[in-house]
């Protein structure tokens, strides 16, 4: 058994072909990460990565997604496009055997990871959404050369408190032909004295009558969905899809348990970060999403049994705010002496269990107005406070999206409301395009002061589990 | 840009007028006296903001939408420089502590309409009295509007507590019978542009919104205007000018070097879209609904703004409004970083397309430092409006001055 390490494209290579012959069976999806690259994603020869088969395993299910979708559609399943939700619609289609969804807004990182040699940006720039806009703009792209993943049945998309740049672009996706059925989310609120509110996975409180509005809307959703494929979804299939949606989030916060408070740092960020994205649309297969995370759970619960892991156990301790657009950025992070520990990659909701003991579709309500995106950035920057405490983080990077319109203001309102709660902790607001090759001397710079300044501090790496 | 209304006039100031050219300081005395009278002024940031509660509420609504770039740089100290130049300036005076009318609100009330907006509201919210109004964004929805009518009953609940009155049926009633004169004597002013030759230019129509509605004195001022212009029927002779269309983001007081850019170089804006313009007066409030409270979510609800999803309604509006107004081109004004309209212009070009109307998109901020490169565009857009028009030689000679 190796050492848990982070290794290159070409090292994978080599460390693949020696574990096929020590007798690693892949799944069907398996196979070389190099030929992903052919493939064009050109950036897998810039990133570092886990050398366990596990992650090996969970890169080669992640960059597959494509094949997964062109074959449910062979075998007849109809295809849901389930834009900004995050983790909601996707619950409600797995209750039907005959739907498979996905997240086309996922399209936001293809840039990145084709190095933009995939011209989504052009297209969407040709449509007049250029580079003011959030990145997700490649997603019209994508929908444009529909060379990257297959034009869904239906489209649902979120509309109300969605964010302005992804709300224009999908309206605009609309124009071109693309029909979307909009359900609303209204903008989370405190309940006021004496309204009647409930408790919302994650633990804030929505007033019910919101609660209510939110499940009228899913119920939309939920018929649209019946009739795309005959099928009476029941109250049964739905709390199963809850049920199952839950035994994936359990894994993924166990996995963000152990790898952000164990020390030595048993898992890289950046497989990390996939792993937090999972529970979004659980890259479009449930079961084989579970499979992956449990092998990855049993891998990091042996590299904590064995006190080993993949940085050195000095490493400056970051919460990470927003996810980067540049994959290898996360990589960088770790080169200049950090690791994360804790994220709010905008899709924490998707990770919060959804309530078992009351109506499936309330449940689903109640996740909806969880999310982090649709309520007061106070909330957001109160979450991330209880994490960083949680997790005993000892600085925040926030990292902004260009063009994004919630990331713009939202940045400056969480690092003000984290320095009332935490009035000590560096704060480092970054950001992050999504080719940032250029701007890596200045990101360097600035995240080496980060980690200097920690350790300046006198702070001490400090684990939960040491 | 001071000084172009009267370059475009042919005859002369009209005094009618004159009181207009003093709105500010009018609305700052009127707003002083109120306040000495202990009546409370509620700032109010957006036109979904039913100003009847307030004024039912026996509060002075006062609109707060800042249209001073000077307040920006302060503002930038807070807020990232990729934010629309509205939201930016009017965060700026609240920095600079500059706007007596915000100093002096009691109360502000927003909406959750853009990103940008609810965000800087959050800051605002912390040095100011803030409420938020809940407004879902999926038009013609019935649960939508079933929570805005909640939002609307929220404030009404909050305007209640905290003004300690009661906020009766009747005095709703009585509100929105003051904003439903306001609206169509302004609809009235408005329509008087459909004229072959309007006795206003769009800059001098856009002087006659006041940032306090429903005061008497305002009201009587526009009546005022309106009988006398209305007598006139060959009022307002003046050169012949290309008809336009204006659409797009609000310009409010301070903000109207671009209007001013436009009817300078040989336009006359026969009608705005926008919301410092027709769109949230074309619509009253039905007075005699069993239920007031219901009316006004009715009405507010349906504004065409582009926080909508979808926004066809305006899409709808515009068309109608170029037959109306007779429109020769549509311009439409997108403030840098307004997301939302920056990406529906795309619609709005492509409806243009459809009408056979020149189009043009003008996307600055509230610096003039491009005017000249805007001047440009505006000229050419009305030379092919003035080279696309087969009858227009026949109809109008483009050298002509002053109709008889």
């Amino acid at each position: 058994m190796k050492s848990p390490a982070k290794i290159s494209l070409d090292a994978w290579e080599a460390r693949r072909l020696a574990l096929l012959n020590a007798g690693l069976e892949e799944p069907w999806y398996g196979g070389p990460l190099g030929r992903h690259l052919e493939e064009g994603d050109l950036r897998l020869q810039s990133l570092e990565f886990d050398n366990s088969t596990a992650s090996l395993r969970l890169w080669n299910f992640l960059l597959s997604e494509e094949d997964r979708l062109q074959a449910a559609r062979r075998q007849g399943k109809k295809i849901v496009g389930a834009m900004k939700d995050l983790g909601t619609v996707s619950v409600l289609a797995s209750a039907a055997p005959e739907l498979v969804s996905f997240y086309p807004d996922g399209a936001w990182w293809t840039p990145c990871l084709m190095e933009c040699s995939d011209g989504l940006f052009a297209v969407a720039d040709a449509l007049g959404i250029d580079d003011r806009f959030c990145p997700v703009r490649a997603m019209i792209g994508a929908f444009e050369t529909q060379r990257h993943f297959p034009i869904p049945d239906l489209l649902t998309c979120s509309a109300g408190a969605t964010c302005d740049d992804f709300s224009a672009i999908a309206q605009r996706l609309e124009h071109l032909g693309h029909p979307i059925l909009w359900w609303e989310v209204p903008y989370r609120r405190v309940p006021e004295h004496g309204e009647e509110a409930v408790e919302l996975p994650g633990g804030w409180r929505a007033p019910v009558s919101q609660v209510q509005c939110v499940a009228q809307e899913l119920e939309q959703v939920r018929h649209a969905l019946e009739v795309l494929v005959d099928h009476a979804i029941t109250e049964e299939e739905l709390r199963n899809a809850i049920r199952d949606a839950n035994e994936v989030r359990r894994l993924v916060n166990e996995l963000r348990t152990l790898a952000y408070t164990s020390a030595p740092c048993p898992l890289p960020a950046l497989e990390m970060l996939i792993i937090e994205v999972l529970p979004v649309h659980f890259c479009s297969d449930r079961e084989e999403c579970l499979a992956v995370l449990e092998e990855l759970l049993k891998e990091v619960r042996r590299r904590v049994g064995n006190g080993t892991g993949v940085l050195p156990q000095e490493a400056v301790r970051i919460y990470w705010v927003n996810p980067p657009a540049d994959l290898r950025v996360l990589n960088l992070l770790e080169e200049c002496g950090g690791r994360i520990c804790g994220a709010d990659y905008m899709f924490g909701h998707a990770r919060a269990p959804i309530p078992e003991d009351i109506r499936p579709m309330e449940a689903l309500a109640r996740l909806v107005l969880s999310d982090p995106m649709v309520g007061p950035a106070a909330d957001r920057a109160a979450a991330i406070c209880c994490e960083i405490s949680q997790f005993g983080a000892e600085a925040l990077v926030i990292s902004r999206i260009p063009g994004a319109s919630h990331c713009a203001t939202e940045g400056e309102i969480i690092r003000h409301a984290v320095g009332q709660i935490l009035p000590h902790l560096p704060v480092l607001e970054i950001e992050v395009p999504p080719i940032a090759d250029a701007l890596f001397p200045a990101l360097r710079t600035r995240l080496q002061a980060l980690v200097e300044t920690v350790r300046s501090r006198g702070f001490q790496p400090r684990s939960r589990r040491q | 840009m001071s000084g172009s209304i009267t370059e475009l006039r042919a005859p002369g100031p009209r005094p009618e007028l004159a009181w207009f050219g003093q709105m500010i300081p009018h609305c700052l005395e009127q707003a002083r006296a109120a306040q000495a009278q202990g009546k409370p002024i509620v700032g109010i940031l957006c036109e979904f903001t039913p100003r009847e509660l307030i004024l039912a509420a026996g509060g002075v609504p006062v609109c707060l939408c800042g249209g001073d770039a000077r307040t920006i740089p302060a503002a930038e100290e807070h807020l990232p420089n990729n934010l629309c130049p509205l939201i930016k300036s009017t965060y700026g005076y609240s920095v600079l502590r500059s706007n007596p009318f915000l100093e002096m609100a009691s109360l502000l009330v927003a909406e959750t309409t853009c990103d940008g907006k609810k965000k800087m509201y959050e800051l605002l919210g912390e040095r100011y009295p803030m409420h938020v109004l809940e407004l879902p964004q999926k038009p013609h929805s019935r649960t939508g509007l079933a929570q805005w009518e909640t939002a609307l009953r929220r404030l009404q609940a909050e305007l209640e507590r905290r003004f300690e009155v009661t906020i009766t049926d009747e005095a709703v009633r009585a509100a929105i019978g003051v904003m439903n004169r306001e609206r169509r004597l302004r609809r009235e002013l408005a329509a008087l542009m459909k004229r072959d030759y309007p006795p206003l230019t769009g800059r001098e129509l856009l002087e006659l919104k006041s940032s306090i509605s429903g005061q008497p004195e305002y009201l009587e001022q526009l009546e005022t205007v309106l009988a006398a212009l209305k007598a006139e029927e060959r009022a307002g002779v003046r050169r012949r000018r290309v008809r336009v269309l204006m659409t797009g983001v609000p310009m409010v007081h301070g903000a109207e070097w671009v209007l001013e850019l436009v009817e300078k170089h040989g336009g006359l804006v026969v009608a705005q879209e926008n919301c410092t313009g027709l769109k949230p007066i074309l619509e009253d409030v039905d007075k005699d609904a069993p239920d007031p409270m219901h009316a006004l979510a009715l009405k507010y609800y349906h504004l065409p703004c582009s926080v909508m999803t979808p926004n066809n309604d305006r899409m709808e509006l515009l068309p109608r409004l170029a037959a109306e107004y007779r429109a020769e081109c549509i311009i439409e004004l997108v403030w840098q970083a307004c997301i939302t309209y920056d990406v529906e212009s795309y619609r709005v070009k492509r409806l243009a397309e459809e009408l056979e109307l020149p189009y043009l998109r003008i996307t600055t901020d509230y610096s003039v430092s491009d005017s000249a490169r805007i001047a440009v565009r505006v000229e050419a857009l009305f030379e092919s409006v003035h080279h696309g028009s087969a009858d227009f030689q026949a109809r109008e000679p483009s050298h002509r001055e002053d109709a008889p």
